[in-house]
């Protein structure tokens, strides 16, 4: 039995390892990038629209939030959750299950980390107007790691479920 | 009496402390630890190519390649290069060395305190050699890049540009998990479930099949579909 297991995580780290430099690969065409920054500004967008019904006076320029005190931050590269998104992706289409339940792993997940990027953001935003060395702090080492970590209980939550209607599932047939 | 504690589930557990530990830890790291541990590493760097501190605090790095430029249009004459400077500014490297707080704080966080510790100790050494590595292979891949670009030459840019993304933009944030995971059994059964997934099937193949279609099992089973 510990052999099958150390057989399938052998193919699920080697399975996860292609898939993720395939997609970072894909991530740093052109095409990619095109698509990559319509998505950071459909999210900034989303910011700016969250923050409008609070009652924020911030100004929206294309990817850009301006604070009326001059303070403005753009959403570019990997600060749209692009990364993260790669990496449980890679993780959900490397773990052995049905392709049903890969399609909403990929899905929920994808939701889910846009919706903490999205929270993300607007921390940074504020973090920003009072503190620009713990904005950098937070931009660059904190937020990032949450984020990971986020997106590796998203993926244990979905092997959960995943593992519980597979196994059943395999064994009634 | 006391209000009995409440008990989390293994990923709200370990989602919470995480959070908790990655905010202190870090913190801490970013306050205190980050001025030595950049040191440490430069002078861990030190041992394999030259780097220097400026007043300012970046860093000069002078790479060791050993590479013959072919004469050009431009440049009638063939040119021999041993290596290559070039700066690199503090914030840069300290990419390279975030990742051991964030593993200390995967590890505080799992479940079980004996292999804690145990993957603590080995863990800390691993992510450091793991630091040192990540450090050379950008300063490597940075020479490479620098003299292609003077060379006018193509070829495998997409593979350069794919390892001067990864190497300071992604492996940093994604080694901590993945050692911690390699490293701490519990965390990673609890977390990719092979020997449950395993249990489980040899389980129901043990049961006959009105078993399986009747109570918890045929409640799964009726989910799914």
């Amino acid at each position: 039995m510990a052999r099958s297991e150390n057989h399938r995580g052998l193919r699920f780290v080697l399975i996860f390892a292609g898939i993720l430099l395939a997609a970072f690969g894909v991530l740093l065409t052109s095409p990619a990038q095109y698509l990559d920054a319509r998505l950071s500004l459909a999210l900034v967008k989303i910011a700016h629209g969250v923050l409008a019904t609070c009652g924020s006076h911030a100004t929206r320029d294309a990817a850009i939030l301006r604070a009326p005190n001059g303070f403005a931050v753009e959403m570019r590269d990997g600060c749209n959750g692009s990364n993260v998104t790669i990496l449980l992706w890679s993780a959900i289409l490397a773990f052995p299950a049905r392709w049903r339940m890969k399609a909403i792993g990929l899905v929920a997940g994808s939701l889910i980390i846009q919706a903490l990027n999205i929270v993300r953001f607007i921390s940074l935003f504020y973090l920003g107007q009072y503190s620009l060395t713990w904005f950098d702090f937070a931009h660059t080492y904190l937020w990032e790691s949450m984020l990971v970590l986020d997106t590796m209980v998203i993926f244990w939550l979905w092997v959960n479920r995943a593992v519980r209607l597979d196994a059943a599932a395999r064994a009634a047939v | 009496m006391p209000p009995p504690v409440p008990r989390f589930k293994p990923t709200t557990r370990f989602l919470i402390s995480g959070s908790a530990l990655l905010i202190g830890i870090l913190a801490l790291w970013w306050v205190a630890l980050r001025g030595p541990m950049l040191d440490l590493l430069r002078d861990a760097a030190g041992v394999f190519l030259q780097v220097k501190e400026n007043p300012s605090g970046e860093w000069t790095v002078r790479a060791p390649l050993e590479k013959l430029l072919p004469p050009t249009a431009q440049r009638p004459v063939a040119r021999e290069i041993h290596f290559v400077n070039f700066e690199m500014p503090r914030s840069d490297a300290t990419r390279f060395i975030f990742s051991l707080p964030v593993y200390w704080a995967i590890i505080l966080a799992s479940p079980g305190a004996k292999r804690k510790l145990r993957s603590l100790l080995i863990g800390t050494a691993v992510m450091a050699a793991l630091e040192v590595a990540l450090l050379l292979a950008f300063v490597d891949l940075t020479a490479y890049d620098a003299i292609s670009r003077i060379q006018g030459d193509p070829g495998f840019q997409w593979g350069r540009r794919l390892g001067l993304y990864m190497v300071p933009n992604v492996l940093p944030y994604v080694l901590p998990f993945g050692v911690a995971l390699s490293l701490h059994r519990q965390l990673r059964e609890q977390v990719l479930q092979f020997a449950k997934e395993t249990n489980v099937q040899a389980f129901c193949a043990g049961l006959p099949a009105d078993r399986i279609n009747r109570g918890p099992l045929a409640k799964v089973r009726r989910g799914r579909s």
